[in-house]
């Protein structure tokens, strides 16, 4: 199925989770902001599902200056 | 005259407003150094440099203020000395100092506390203290191709710990000196929205591989830290 992750539309397998999607990614183990369809997810609801045509957004929380 | 141009841009009423400011720069680093210049630029005229470190070789890559002259030489003190040049009206001043939970008193003067530290330590420590102190902090952190940038308010909440309850583990940052002023850019263009009526709160965040995303994200509604210390609560 087709979700746009930052801006870009990418294919995911059915019923994937936060979670399941963050680990298949760049942001893998870092402080992350997470927002589907303008909702914060939580680290504690990494287990959402995630459905076709979704808008999910993933951003690295960093600390350099 | 100077700042014709920006009359034209913020309107004489902003204008005016940015002119009288007070304003606390910590760091004199990445984002630090274009961070004071586009304040200044901006027609604030009163700007204090807070930066405890000295010049090395290896900021020349991306603060850009210092030269290979000056690599020794204490950050906020040369910082000061090389905008101050820019016109005659300018109050800027350096304290090195670093701020700490004893000396944080030091900062209760300024309109606007500039965040342009380099640690998760001192950004969340800068957060959690404006926030308790009722103090606006301008936050902008980067480290490779992203970063975030916005405004920490205690009147209306909005906080680090809206996005993340507990300070991350440091790593080691990566920065250059376009990445840097992206964030420095971003820091700056919040904190003039911040003063129009359109404004809302949240943290801008940018991602710039493999192809530049730049997104604002709301703060959420409930955030157990900066939720207790709202105005009104």
């Amino acid at each position: 199925m087709e979700i746009k992750l930052n801006g870009n539309i990418i294919d995911v397998k059915e019923n994937i989770t936060v979670g399941e999607l963050v680990s298949q990614t760049e942001f893998h183990g870092k402080p992350l902001v997470v927002q589907v369809n303008a909702k914060i997810i939580e680290f504690n609801n990494y287990d959402r599902i995630i459905n076709q045509g979704d808008n999910v957004k993933i951003f690295n929380f960093v600390g350099g200056g | 005259m100077i700042f014709e141009k920006n009359i034209k841009y913020f309107g004489q009423e902003i204008f005016e407003k940015l002119k009288n400011f007070n304003i606390a720069v910590i760091g004199a680093g990445g984002t630090g150094t274009p961070v004071c210049q586009l304040l200044v630029s901006l027609g604030i005229h009163k700007i204090t440099v807070y930066d405890y470190d000295k010049i090395d070789y290896s900021n020349l890559n991306r603060q850009f203020m210092y030269d290979e002259n000056e690599v020794g030489l204490d950050k906020s003190e040369i910082l000061v000395k090389k905008i101050s040049k820019r016109h005659k009206n300018l109050i800027v001043t350096s304290e090195k100092t670093r701020i700490d939970e004893e000396n944080f008193i030091k900062l209760q003067k300024y309109d606007f506390i500039f965040d342009c530290t380099d640690s998760f330590n001192t950004k969340f420590f800068l957060n959690d203290l404006c926030i308790k102190n009722h103090k606006i902090l301008v936050h902008s952190g980067v480290n490779l191709h992203q970063g975030q940038a916005g405004i920490i308010n205690f009147k209306t909440g909005g906080c680090l710990r809206c996005f993340i309850k507990k300070k991350p583990e440091e790593v080691e940052n990566i920065n250059v000196a376009h990445n840097v002023m992206l964030a420095a850019t971003l820091q700056v263009e919040e904190f003039v929205n911040f003063l129009s009526q359109e404004y809302y709160g949240g943290l801008v965040f940018f991602k710039t591989k493999p192809n530049i995303f730049i997104k604002k994200i709301q703060y959420p509604d409930k955030c157990d830290f900066c939720g207790g210390y709202r105005s009104g609560n």
